[in-house]
């Protein structure tokens, strides 16, 4: 019975007024600004003249999909699983061996990978649901580890070690000029982004969704009205272990390497920051994290000693100063903003009359 | 010796507590009656500085307490009796009283209040070397009350020591608590049933809703019927 | 025989190494309310420490365990400053899965700066005496497996005995089974959090000194100790001392005989099954009790 009975623990989205709350984060997001960021998220490696920079968005777009994932059953769920980069990683390491081993065609091989990681995560959430919110972190984080350090001692060859695996000829188009197969990396990302937009999009807007937001936020409330908090959190493992596989396979088949450095401290502390900087329990708050963080990330390259220095130190402020990450506190204040504009418009029509 | 001036007192968003003042002077017997859930707990917390007023003050000796940390205050004399005892189970009875006299270090101090809370409560005496979580209802009650005694006080706060006894218990621990009040120490006391302290009030303060009601002596609030009948219905079973 | 000899030596040794460093964790989760994913990078600190003292100064390595253990007190009040003071009574936010995000960034901090400092490579240290003795033909015991299973008992008895006769040590049992109970006494729980923090920190530093002469110092070098004691931590139930203590000697068994009768890197995974397996029957670990929420 993982209900936290008597506790006087608050989620993160509890005590945000419904007026700001919104599936999308922002308040009243439009059909035209989605349509704008559509066309430019297509045409952006047409605009961008360098291999690196679409590289850059490729894996951006690749992260984003991994954390649309992991905040479905971090952010709405309101489950501490800390255990998604192997997840993610079993995906990329599934989608490399069955590449190398057989001739499947891609668009299959990243269906398999990512049921692969769905099957995977549905066993861990088996003990996982059973579990106090801390005690999951602790299973999930241990998980992860147990994973990383049993492929890195892994001798046999099968998973590579810690040089991992490579070789693999993954989309199958490592003979096109470089400049357009960046460009088909990242509009192959792109696709799976929307993918999962949508599908993050039904179940939030579906009765799962909701359910799994009453589980979070009062789970009490939620199992008097008949919400099943297995049924509900199982299929959002499920869920969610599917896309982040599949954010692996993209990986995998984008950089034609799989290795444990897919799973480090280095990786999970890039990847919460992410989450954090742009919120949890937003649809676009992943989105627009991961965005930052990635350009972050890109900069930080020119001084990689202190790389991670500075991105730890990152995580740690925005968790101090804005835990609610950055999305919910910019729709605060453009909430504010707009209420105040529309104070002084009826101010004015009322001194007008 | 205690001044609450228009506090207003609340959990997270909630309010409790809207705008209540309240005094006591040195050495009155003050009781806050009031049904449950209507904020004479929070009261005390907020005394205690476990709360944050979200308005208003608290001064005690003539200076503010409402920003002092908890143990601050507690250092100043002003010491509470929690609701529902509060122990630390797994430890023994002496363990529980001598944390109790936390802010004084001095052993030899702590040693004869240790004898002077032994001597009011002989029970506990016996059951000195006993896991806390083995008394019984009413002994674990004498055992708060102990623990409190052990850190000096001159204002006493006790939330609610009648919570959960049988009557019989009820009269013993009103007995010491008398006793306690004529030793000179002032007792702010909380309680939902104007019977058991309607003997040992100096004053009593009607407390509904998160404000008061009525406030006066005994006898003044006997005389307002209006009042006397709510609260004398609640506190007749 | 002489198998059932060694596991028993390697449980003894191995037990009280894990309940040193996971020890820590129980008392910061039983007063705090935080599960500190720094514990790991303090072991690790604590082997740098004394590594950096034999080095720079070339004085005895008893010495190292003083200076690690008040490196890493030091560190472990830093780590509260920074990570968990300022969450403290903050409304809205998850206390509990915030702090296990700012000491996780901590450790990544902690990390990466020793890295920078010290380089990754791997440093030998010696162990505090050498040589071994022999029990049988077939099992011997490191001089300094003998010391290691020494100190750490010895500073676990210190501290139980700290916990349950000194004032201050009281102090710190009375906010772990109640928080308000404890402020009401006058007890500084801020102070109190402060000094938890610190010990729990120098505990794992004195495990880093012990542990670096067989695992090396390097700044990964705290993944396998957190791991660790996340694995005893979940087993004992979190805040529980006495559920630790014997975790950690059930745990060290259990590691001891799947590295003797098995394979030792089959170990991790076995140990992890097995806690897999606890929690379901257990959800609260073997000691462990559902406790309220610190705001």
């Amino acid at each position: 019975m993982n209900a936290a009975s008597g506790s006087t623990t608050v989620s993160t989205a509890k005590s945000q007024p419904a007026s700001i709350r919104s599936f999308l984060g922002w308040p009243k997001a439009g059909p035209i600004p989605l349509a704008v960021t559509a066309v430019v998220a297509i045409a952006l490696p047409l605009v961008l003249h360098s291999t690196y920079w679409v590289g850059v968005c490729t894996l951006a777009l690749i992260w984003m999909v991994l954390n649309q994932s992991w905040n479905l059953v971090l952010g709405y769920s309101g489950i501490w699983n800390f255990g998604q980069l192997a997840i993610y990683a079993i995906g990329g390491y599934t989608a490399a061996l069955v590449s190398l081993h057989t001739g499947i065609p891609w668009p299959l091989t990243i269906v398999v990978a990512g049921v692969a990681a769905m099957l995977v995560s549905l066993v861990l959430a088996i003990p996982s649901l059973r579990l106090r919110g801390i005690y999951v972190s602790l299973l999930t984080f241990g998980f992860a580890e147990v994973v990383r350090l049993l492929v890195i001692a892994d001798s046999s060859g099968v998973t590579g070690g810690t040089f991992g695996l490579s070789g693999f000829d993954g989309f199958g188009i490592s003979a096109m000029a470089p400049e357009a197969r960046s460009r088909t990396f990242y509009w192959i990302a792109l696709v799976g982004v929307a993918i999962t937009l949508l599908a993050m999009y039904l179940i939030v807007r579906s009765p799962l969704g909701t359910g799994l937001m009453a589980l979070r936020d009062n789970p009490a409330l939620a199992a008097a009205r008949g919400v099943s908090p297995m049924k509900y959190q199982l299929v959002s493992f499920g869920i969610s272990g599917f896309f982040a596989g599949v954010a692996g396979a993209l990986y995998a088949f984008t950089y034609g390497v799989v290795s444990p450095s897919l799973m480090g401290l280095g990786q999970m502390t890039l990847l919460v920051t992410m989450l954090v900087v742009g919120g949890m329990g937003t649809l676009s708050g992943p989105l627009v994290g991961t965005a930052i963080l990635t350009l972050v990330q890109a900069e930080l390259q020119n001084w990689p000693e202190i790389r991670l220095i500075l991105l730890g130190v990152i995580l740690l402020a925005i968790v101090v100063l804005m835990p609610r990450g950055v999305v919910p506190l910019l729709a605060h204040r453009t909430g504010r903003l707009k209420s105040w504009m529309a104070q002084g418009n009826s101010a004015q029509t009322k001194s007008s009359t | 010796m205690l001044e609450v001036r228009d506090v207003r007192v609340g959990y997270g968003d909630s309010v409790v507590i809207d705008s209540m003042s309240l005094d006591v002077a040195e050495g009155e017997f003050v009781v806050v009656i009031g049904p449950n859930g209507h904020g004479k707990s929070t009261l005390l917390r907020a005394i205690s500085g476990l709360l944050p007023l979200k308005k208003g003050s608290i001064n005690y000796r003539g200076q503010r307490i409402d920003n002092l940390a908890t143990e601050q205050i507690v250092a100043r004399g002003l010491v509470q009796i929690p609701q529902g005892d509060m122990l630390f189970p797994d430890m023994s009875v002496q363990e529980n009283l001598l944390l109790g006299a936390f802010v004084h270090p001095d052993r030899a101090a702590r040693a004869a209040r240790l004898a002077e809370v032994y001597e009011l409560f002989p029970k506990l005496s016996e059951r000195s070397s006993q896991q806390a979580r083995t008394l019984s209802g009413g002994e674990r009650r004498m055992l708060a009350l102990g623990r409190g005694l052990m850190t000096r006080a001159d204002l006493l706060m006790i939330d609610e020591p009648s919570l959960g006894l049988a009557p019989v218990l009820v009269d013993e621990v009103y007995e010491r608590i008398a006793q306690i009040a004529k030793s000179g120490i002032t007792v702010l006391l909380v309680e939902e049933n104007f019977a058991h302290v309607r003997e040992v009030a100096d004053r009593v303060i009607l407390i509904e809703n998160g404000g008061v009601v009525l406030a006066g002596t005994v006898d003044e609030v006997l005389e307002n019927e209006a009042v006397t009948a709510t609260y004398l219905g609640i506190g007749g079973e | 025989m002489n198998a059932i000899l060694q596991t028993l030596v390697s449980t003894v040794v191995q037990g009280s190494m894990l309940a040193l460093i996971a020890i820590g964790m129980t008392l910061v989760y039983g007063t705090l309310r935080v599960l500190n994913m720094a514990q790991g990078v303090m072991v690790m600190v604590g082997g740098f420490a004394a590594y950096t003292t034999v080095v720079r100064t070339g004085l005895p390595t008893w010495i190292c365990l003083i200076v690690a253990a008040v490196v890493t007190f030091l560190l472990g009040v830093l780590t509260y400053y920074s990570a968990v003071k300022p969450l403290l009574g903050r409304v809205g936010v998850d206390f509990e899965m915030t702090a296990f995000i700012t000491t996780f960034a901590i450790a990544t901090i902690v990390q990466s700066v020793v890295l920078l400092i010290y380089g990754p490579r791997q440093k030998p240290f010696d162990p505090l005496w050498p040589g071994r003795i022999d029990i049988t033909s077939d099992v011997s015991i490191t001089y300094h497996s003998l010391i290691m299973a020494a100190v750490a008992i010895g500073a676990l008895v210190g501290l139980g005995l700290f916990l349950s006769r000194s004032r201050y040590g009281l102090a710190i049992t009375a906010v772990a089974q109640n928080l308000d109970a404890a402020r009401l006494m006058g007890i500084p729980a801020r102070r109190v959090y402060v000094v938890t923090m610190g010990i729990a920190a120098a505990l794992a530093g004195i495990a880093g000194v012990l542990l670096a002469p067989l695992y090396f110092v390097y700044p990964n070098a705290g993944d396998l100790p957190l791991l660790q004691a996340l694995i005893v931590v979940i087993f004992a139930g979190l805040g529980s001392v006495r559920g630790t203590i014997y975790a950690s000697y059930i745990i060290g068994f259990l590691s001891a005989a799947v590295a003797i009768y098995w394979k030792s890197a089959y170990a991790l995974p076995v140990l992890y099954v097995v806690i897999l397996l606890v929690l379901v029957v257990r959800p609260n670990g073997i000691a462990g009790k559902p406790q309220e929420a610190r705001l």
